[in-house]
């Protein structure tokens, strides 16, 4: 049926017809999820953007396959809740935002350093612990994601940190946009800047673990980046970037399911596919407006 | 007597190299004094500015703000850094920026930090002073290089300081704003404490009562004539001089500014 409703029309078309079959639910949840996971990229991803902390996220990203491998290994050493393969991407999420604070604040200049040790070791341990599990694992479903296995439970997660996170940012946006902005000055008015910086980056480890099941840990930080990067083009305001990249990011990711749905494709890299060939059209854009503007300040 | 606003007794400074930054420092700023900085690139003027902010800590001697341990009381500081020191493409309008300045002790009190009508006005009052409050809603990204350096003064008014730091504050201003911004400085001299870090020696010796000349060491503005040596073994090159007629005491290798507790 699925096959038959791709063959008929355009990719978006083959979805609707398929997204209104009461017995095939996966590509509910995987819009449903498209959507919930876009508050998270716009709204983090502005502050990624504006803060230029990628590199920082692409680190934790990684970090996060070791927590991954290490809950997998212990789960099959001593089965348990607390060895649930989310709760030690959290962890290792958190705990490599907060190394990545203190060295930013205690020894900045080797920042880079330990960012890019935390980003392979990171991996390199995820490895090893999935290498010493028993039983088949692969590797490629975290560093890729796959959306359209997500069910209720991970749709009730997604809601669940998207909302904490919403919250934290609505309560502290001021200062957050301030400690993006110019940290120096925060500190100086008696604000702990600190805090608000590590609050930044727990709230982007929190994204991340959310997002690495729409597309994974490699492709997380494109999403994280380029829609932001598109609304920073247009937008005055850090919060007029959020709700355009909320925006744009809803439309990549269901874009990107229709067209990995249509064209039988891998959904995760069609979504940052979509969203990099957008920004790339973007730039185009903006260069021949400028071009234009140029010539007609000349004439 | 008057409690001096900044105290720097034999304050050394060296950053983590061991490469001594400063040596020696001793000198005083009293309530309502406007004072500028000068030396050159490299001299130390911004480190002394962070000592002054409990930024940074003296490797040996003592800095005190307000008669206190300048961490503790920094907040009574409207500081303004160089523009190059910002994102240019950083997505905020010229209103955010300014109520950047509300943000602590004595404006936005809530632990949340959104501002409040008042802190609204206030930002606006602030960007009047600046002549840019019709600029307010526009992004910080579009403004000139002048532009944002007259919205980061009103940043640093929108503190309500007690004692105003600002470096280079007319570093890309042209010559009518400048103009503007110097009879501003002298206006609020009368209420508030000002030092300005200056390249521009013409400027600063139109306004300011004291000199402070930062090269390693610091020598501040002398009564009788400040020679062309003494000028020439800060800046290490020639210079053009200012005259002032203040009184000046000598301390150590140092000399300082007026100093209340001297005779």
């Amino acid at each position: 049926m699925i096959t038959a409703a791709r063959k008929r029309g355009t990719p978006m078309s083959s979805l609707i017809t398929i997204l209104l079959d009461p017995d095939i639910v996966f590509l509910r949840y995987a819009l449903a999820a498209g959507f919930l996971s876009s508050i998270s990229f716009g709204v983090v991803g502005a502050y990624v953007v504006a803060r230029r902390i990628s590199t920082i996220a692409g680190a934790i990203a990684h970090c996060v396959l070791g927590g991954i491998g290490f809950s997998l290994f212990m789960q099959e050493k001593s089965p348990s809740p607390l060895w649930d393969p989310v709760a030690g991407a959290l962890g290792s999420a958190v705990l490599a935002a907060l190394i990545i604070g203190v060295v930013n604040i205690k020894a900045k200049h080797k920042e880079d350093t330990v960012i890019n040790a935390l980003w392979a070791v990171g991996m390199a341990v995820g490895l090893l612990f999935m290498a010493k599990t028993r039983g088949y694992i692969d590797p490629m479903s975290f560093l890729f994601g796959n959306i359209l296995m997500i069910g209720p439970s991970d749709i009730r997660l997604m809601a669940g940190l998207g909302g904490i996170i919403l919250l934290l940012v609505l309560l502290f946006y001021h200062k957050l946009v301030a400690v993006c902005f110019d940290e120096e000055f925060l500190e100086l008015r008696g604000v702990p800047a600190h805090f608000y910086y590590f609050l930044l980056l727990l709230l982007t480890a929190l994204s991340i673990v959310l997002l690495i099941r729409v597309v994974g840990i490699v492709l997380v930080i494109a999403m994280l980046t380029l829609p932001a990067a598109m609304a920073g083009q247009m937008a005055r305001s850090l919060a007029g970037m959020m709700g355009l990249a909320v925006l744009f990011s809803m439309v990549f990711t269901t874009g990107g399911i229709a067209l990995s749905f249509g064209m039988d494709l891998p959904s995760g890299p069609t979504i940052v596919i979509f969203a990099a060939a957008s920004y790339l059209f973007l730039l185009v854009l903006l260069g021949i407006r400028k071009r234009w503007q140029a010539q007609d300040q000349a004439s | 007597m008057d409690e001096a606003i900044v105290r720097f007794q034999q304050v050394d400074f060296a950053y983590e190299n061991g490469v001594p930054v400063l040596e020696g420092i001793n000198f005083a700023i009293w309530p309502r004094e406007l004072v500028a900085m000068v030396g050159p690139n490299g001299g130390g003027k911004t480190t002394l500015l962070k000592l002054m902010t409990g930024m940074l800590h003296p490797s040996s001697g003592s800095v005190s703000l307000f008669g206190k341990n300048p961490a503790s009381v920094r907040s009574r500081i409207g500081y303004m850094p160089q523009y190059l020191h910002f994102d240019p493409d950083f997505p905020i309008t010229v209103e955010e920026v300014v109520l950047m300045g509300r943000l602590g002790r004595r404006g936005i009190r809530g632990f949340f930090g959104w501002p409040e009508k008042r802190d609204r006005m206030r930002a606006m009052d602030c960007l009047a002073h600046v002549e840019m409050e019709k600029l307010a809603s526009r992004p910080f990204s579009a403004l000139s290089g002048g532009q944002r350096q007259r919205v980061m003064i009103a940043r640093a008014l929108a503190c309500d300081p007690e004692l105003l730091l600002l470096d280079e504050p007319t570093a890309n201003v042209d010559s009518q704003t400048e103009s503007r911004f110097m009879a501003l400085l002298q206006e609020l001299s009368r209420e508030i404490t000002i030092l300005m870090v200056s390249h521009d020696m013409g400027f600063v010796s139109a306004i300011v009562k004291s000199v402070l000349c930062v090269n390693r060491r610091v020598v501040v503005h002398p009564t009788t004539e400040l020679t062309g040596m003494v000028i020439q073994d800060i800046y290490n090159c020639s210079m053009q001089m200012v005259r002032h007629d203040h009184r000046c005491t000598e301390k150590g290798h140092t000399h300082v500014i007026p100093d209340h507790d001297s005779p």
